[in-house]
């Protein structure tokens, strides 16, 4: 039958899947350490093309693809902007990736000089789920529970560099959060101490493969390797007081909005119209 | 069905939380002691699915096999901000404001159970042994002892710096220290629950301890009252940014409609 169709119908459903990433980037347009979300299409479907001139022989002249998928979802991990809220608990990272070889662009995509593509490092804040498993943010927007646990608002334990959960023994309003991630009372400048007698400092880590994150929802990362924390020369400030918008550009959206929603139109033409060539095909051919 | 149209009407319920929130705020402006609140948002994740014929990680793809879905944004909490509001002197003596990060407990005059408020408006009413001091509700101010305050017939009230309750003899004479009131320094604002807009008790299950300590940096301020600290030109450009994005929700609502409706229509 008329191959196109299928092929069509692919397209349909993956701008229907392009339409509902951009909409969730809509809806996060507010969250607050949220990172946009981008759709990778790509041809799918390889059909090989022959030529038979005689019944014994058939020539390969090619391919042809006969579907369009959504193949990935890549999360665009640009810095977001810094809003200033005043609240002791809000945090936000902010990071220069430093390469003397290497400089990315806006995407955080850079090409080395043999042609490959490397992505720039990104950092994030170490939190802690119920089930006891690490999980990286973005999202700053901490408080304190009934044991004085800070806990970002999914309920996550923040982690300190032991990977120990941080149990303020001050009031968050009397904790200076340092630019390199340290804690320290406010009154008395002394660092602050955990049960152990150590300075207590926020974990922040260095992922150099961002892309091997996966999502989770709740603004949380699952990570797949063992990421370093961050060195002392890693371009990165803590920032205290506030906290890092969500990184989607609405205007983008609006725009891709729309071009999802002509595209979707465009294709459904391209089924209308192959669905009246097969009807002249069933009604019209070898009428007599 | 079609994802799109779910995930803006999840975000739209998340952003009409916050406009109801924000409009809290503002109709509170005016209310004393009123702490505003925020809303956090959290983005929604349903499900990470596998595509036919999906290329592998390196050759040409960025991530992991899989593709999100995600289901739009939530509202993950609100919380109160426990910033100071401007003073306002008011030279009624029984009007009690807290300069410090501090609450001060009230027992309901009824049910007997604690909460904690930020000072307000109080009022005497009359016992059997002389007046007692309440608040504007009718609750019970008390002291350290846990003891309601009395005041002796007869004698004027005053309420020091740093909560001392002294009633003075009218027509002069020498002033008396008959209580103090429970002023505690708040460590851990953020486990309070919020029982009404100026009215705080602990949780089920969480110690006094656990979230009050000694007062440190507090000051009582009799003849003032505490304004709330919601500044009306951050609460208008809230309201103008969650009003955007409702419509930009709305404009994706009405979009997936839109390819609804062309599927709809596919067979002409």
């Amino acid at each position: 039958m008329v191959r196109g169709i299928d092929a069509a119908i692919s397209s349909m459903m993956m701008t229907q899947r392009r339409h509902a990433i951009t909409a969730n980037n809509i809806a996060n347009a507010n969250t607050i350490g949220f990172k946009a979300e981008h759709m990778v299409a790509k041809a799918a479907v390889l059909a090989p093309l022959m030529r038979t001139e005689t019944s014994e022989s058939a020539e390969d002249i090619g391919a042809m693809h006969l579907a369009a998928i959504a193949d990935e979802a890549p999360a665009w991990f640009a810095q977001g902007d810094l809003e200033e809220t005043g609240a002791p608990l809000d945090v936000a990272l902010a990071y220069r990736p430093q390469d003397a070889e290497l400089t990315y662009d806006a995407s955080g995509k850079a090409v080395r000089p043999d042609g490959t593509i490397a992505y720039a490092p990104e950092v994030f804040f170490v939190v802690q789920n119920a089930d006891g498993q690490e999980r990286y943010t973005r999202q700053g927007q901490w408080t304190v529970d009934g044991a004085g646990r800070i806990v970002a608002s999914s309920g996550a334990l923040v982690l300190d560099v032991n990977r120990q959960p941080i149990t303020l023994s001050v009031s968050p309003s009397d904790v200076r959060i340092t630019e390199r991630g340290a804690l320290v009372d406010a009154r008395t400048s002394q660092p602050l101490v955990d049960g152990g007698g150590l300075p207590v400092r926020l974990a922040v880590v260095r992922v150099d493969d961002v892309h091997a994150l996966v999502r989770e929802g709740q603004a949380l990362w699952v990570p797949q390797a063992q990421d370093p924390l961050i060195a002392d020369e890693d371009a990165v400030t803590v920032w205290q007081g506030s906290v890092e918008r969500s990184n989607v550009d609405v205007g983008r959206a609006s725009v891709d909005l729309m071009t999802a929603q002509r595209a979707y139109e465009a294709n459904q033409r391209v089924v209308q119209w192959l669905d009246r060539t097969l009807e002249k095909a069933v009604n019209e051919v070898g009428r007599v | 069905m079609n994802h799109s149209m779910s995930t803006s009407q999840v975000a739209m319920r998340a952003v009409q939380h916050a406009l109801d929130v924000i409009a809290h705020n503002i109709a509170n402006a005016d209310r004393y002691a009123f702490k505003r609140q925020e809303v956090v948002f959290s983005d929604v994740l349903t499900n990470r699915v596998a595509q036919h014929g999906e290329s592998e990680r390196g050759a040409g793809r960025w991530t992991l096999p899989g593709i999100t879905e995600s289901g739009g944004t939530n509202v993950a909490s609100v919380r109160a901000a426990f910033g100071q509001g401007a003073l306002v002197s008011t030279d009624r003596s029984l009007d009690v404001a807290l300069d410090g990060q501090a609450l001060v407990a009230v027992v309901g005059a009824r049910d007997g159970a604690t909460s904690w408020v930020r000072g307000g408006s109080w009022q005497l009413s009359p016992v059997r042994d002389g007046l007692m001091l309440t608040t504007a509700s009718g609750d019970i101010v008390q002291s350290v002892d846990n003891a309601p305050i009395v005041i002796p017939p007869n004698h004027t009230v005053r309420i020091d710096e740093r909560g001392v309750v002294i009633a003075e003899p009218q027509g002069g004479g020498l002033g008396q220290e008959i209580a103090v009131l429970n002023v505690r320094s708040v460590l851990r604002f953020d486990v309070l629950e919020r029982v009404s807009d100026d009215r705080f008790v602990l949780p089920q299950g969480v110690q006094e301890g656990d979230v009050f300590g000694a007062p440190t940096n507090v000051t009582v301020r009799a003849g003032m009252l505490e304004r709330s600290n919601v500044v009306l030109v951050q609460e208008m450009s809230a309201l103008m940014l969650m009003q955007r994005a409702y419509q930009l929700n709305a404009r994706a609502l009405i979009s997936a409609d839109a390819m609804s409706g062309m599927v709809n229509n596919l067979r002409g």
